[in-house]
């Protein structure tokens, strides 16, 4: 048998290529539509109404929303009579501030994650997560924000498998409805990484 | 050149599917903190009377606590101080205002603010009548609910449950209709034999139960609004555990013709029977999941009893055992879009609890702590479950949301026996 040289090569090179072609399609789609597999130990949830209580926060974004902190301040002394901002007054005294940040960190991923940081904190300030459900649940959303911060469209990109969760993720989004700081991100960064972008909930 | 071609598409694929991901993993857990405000220029008592019922209704929910009576005191004559709120940690606000509309009628309007935002986010009017006043709380507490959770209220639907009193050292059965809240009771019928497994239709506009008033038992179905009712199945022999599929057209029961308790399916139309499970051992308690395509029941085809389900699109298929843990678990249903079961465990102590099974775990999670509840009835939203509890000599409903709020019904005159949580009304 002749075997032509081109031929065993171009043979060969379609080897390799359908080989990373169905590798790639593989890690790339398996999980598509699947549910989630929950591999863990029995634990027993005991339903205790949880007292309301102030949690200290811990995230790793910076804090700059002095307004707050001193109106916070004021609650134990409850005095109707103190100035108060306006919803709106808060708003803008908050993108004021966030530009004040944004220029003391330019370089773009300290700037990027300084947004990111400001997204986790509105976005968890806004949910309640459900309790009595399993372990390990993720759920994740797909987000369209313009460029005031609204959130235009969101849906449900990849289900946990439990209604609750899900359900408490898409409401916690809602009532987020628009990201305030927005107004100072740059069009080029909000065209690159915040134009649209996932949200997964995975406490 | 083909191949290129696909690589270079997925490639691109992949390019315009990267998006920014971000992690969410913290959150709250504590309940919403909701004011409520009731205005009424007409009657304050009546307002004040639905005020509470909203109140007690969204606090049986586990999502919310509400703010006190001094905290509401200081912001109801405010106008929208959202600042104030936000300062009182207040989450969301409610204010329901009653009107007296013409011909005695009553308008109930309710509107509600997200605290944070500042924003209106729901606004609604509800009509009735003077004698309603219940049902119109019930609604609105169901609108806030639905609004602020994202998930469909369950105060307007109904329980339906068995009494069994005794008056002169006679004993005389009940079958009774209330409110969520276990108010407005009414009497659907009454016996002075056992009424057993009552059961609704997906429309909430029938019922099923197991009747011994001829002397044998029989399956009934009955309708709500106007009392009209049926004998479906008698056999001379005990019948037990009726329920409705999905459509409405057939009940699932547990028949004794051979002397075993065994699975049928009642064609109501034409009352045709088709026998389910064939097994010496005992199957029983079946129910029907969300699409009607599965039935789960309780056998004791491992020794004690656990859950199996069977899918009824493949008959032949043996069923599939559902609980491991423990030796007893019984009395099943599906929550509402099946990822989970909600039954009656006996643990370790002997001591029967309701326990709830995810659909992709193979552990429970014991739900509730006494020595003797049964017979758990889920709300159509899945978020609350009803059964009986035995307390002393006292036999009485109680419920549990699984966001995590306990309660008891008020006792009764006599022992109160399988509650059963309807369907949606409307």
């Amino acid at each position: 048998m002749i075997s032509n040289p081109a031929y065993l090569k171009s043979g060969v090179f379609s080897f390799f290529l359908h080989a990373f072609i169905f590798i790639y399609a593989y890690l790339n789609f398996s999980d598509f539509g699947t549910s989630q597999t929950l591999i863990h130990a029995p634990i027993n949830v005991s339903l205790v109404q949880e007292k309301t209580q102030a949690t200290p926060k811990t995230t790793s974004a910076p804090k700059p929303i002095v307004n707050n902190k001193v109106l916070e301040s004021r609650v134990s002394e409850f005095n109707l009579s103190v100035p108060v901002l306006s919803p709106m007054e808060m708003i803008y005294s908050d993108v004021e501030q966030v530009k004040e940040d944004v220029s003391q960190d330019s370089s773009k991923e300290l700037t990027t994650q300084y947004f990111v940081n400001k997204i986790i904190d509105t976005v968890e300030a806004a949910w309640r997560k459900p309790i009595n459900i399993q372990d390990g649940l993720s759920a994740q959303f797909l987000l369209k924000v313009n460029k005031t911060g609204k959130i235009i469209t969101y849906q449900l990109h990849k289900s946990s498998g439990n209604i609750r969760f899900d359900n408490s993720g898409l409401s916690a989004i809602k009532r987020v409805d628009k990201f305030t700081f927005f107004e100072s991100l740059t069009n080029e960064m909000y065209e690159s990484e915040f134009k649209v972008f996932i949200l997964n909930f995975n406490p | 050149m083909k191949h290129t071609l696909t690589f270079f598409v997925l490639f691109l694929v992949n390019f315009a599917e990267a998006q920014l991901m971000i992690e969410i993993t913290q959150g709250s857990n504590n309940p919403f903190k909701l004011g409520i405000i009731a205005k009424s220029e007409s009657d304050k008592e009546q307002a004040a009377t639905i005020n509470y019922i909203i109140q007690q209704d969204l606090v049986r929910t586990g999502d919310f606590t509400i703010i006190n009576e001094a905290e509401s005191d200081a912001v109801k004559d405010a106008e929208l101080p959202f600042t104030l709120w936000k300062l009182m940690k207040i989450d969301f606000i409610a204010i329901t205002e009653l009107f007296k509309e013409e011909e005695s009628g009553l308008r109930l309007e309710y509107r509600v603010f997200d605290v944070s935002k500042g924003k209106l986010i729901r606004e609604s009017k509800i009509f009735g009548i003077p004698n309603q006043i219940r049902q119109l709380a019930h609604y609105a507490s169901d609108g806030i609910f639905e609004v602020i959770t994202g998930i469909r209220g369950i105060a307007a639907t109904k329980l339906l449950y068995v009494v069994e009193r005794t008056e002169n050292r006679e004993k005389f059965f009940q079958l009774m209709l209330a409110d969520s809240d276990g108010a407005n009771e009414q009497i659907l019928l009454e016996s002075d034999q056992p009424i057993i497994s009552p059961t609704w239709s997906r429309d909430s506009k029938w019922v099923a139960y197991v009747s011994f008033e001829s002397g044998e038992a029989a399956v009934y179905i009955q309708e709500i609004s106007s009392g009209k009712r049926e004998r479906v199945l008698e056999r001379g022999t005990q019948i037990s555990a009726p329920a409705f599929s999905p459509d409405g057209k057939y009940l699932s029961l547990t028949l004794y013709d051979d002397g075993n308790a065994e699975i049928y399916i009642l064609r109501l139309k034409d009352k045709a029977l088709t026998r389910i499970t064939n097994h010496f051992a005992i199957d029983t308690e079946s129910s029907w999941s969300s699409k009607g395509d599965k039935l789960l029941f309780t056998s004791s085809r491992a020794g004690g009893p656990q859950l199996y389900e069977l899918n009824l699109s493949k008959l032949r298929n043996n069923p599939e055992r559902l609980t491991f843990e423990g030796s007893y678990n019984a009395k099943g249903s599906y929550l509402p879009n099946d990822d989970g079961l909600i039954f009656v465990h006996r643990n370790d102590k002997g001591q029967f609890q309701i326990a709830l099974q995810y659909a992709n775990e193979r552990f429970l999670r014991p739900l509730t702590d006494a020595k003797l509840d049964e017979s758990p009835s889920v709300a159509p939203n899945g978020n609350m479950i009803v059964y009986a509890i035995t307390d002393g000599a006292d036999s009485l409903l109680a419920g549990f949301s699984l966001s995590g709020a306990k309660f008891r019904y008020p006792i009764k005159n006599g022992k109160v026996r399988e509650p059963a949580w309807s369907y949606y009304i409307r």
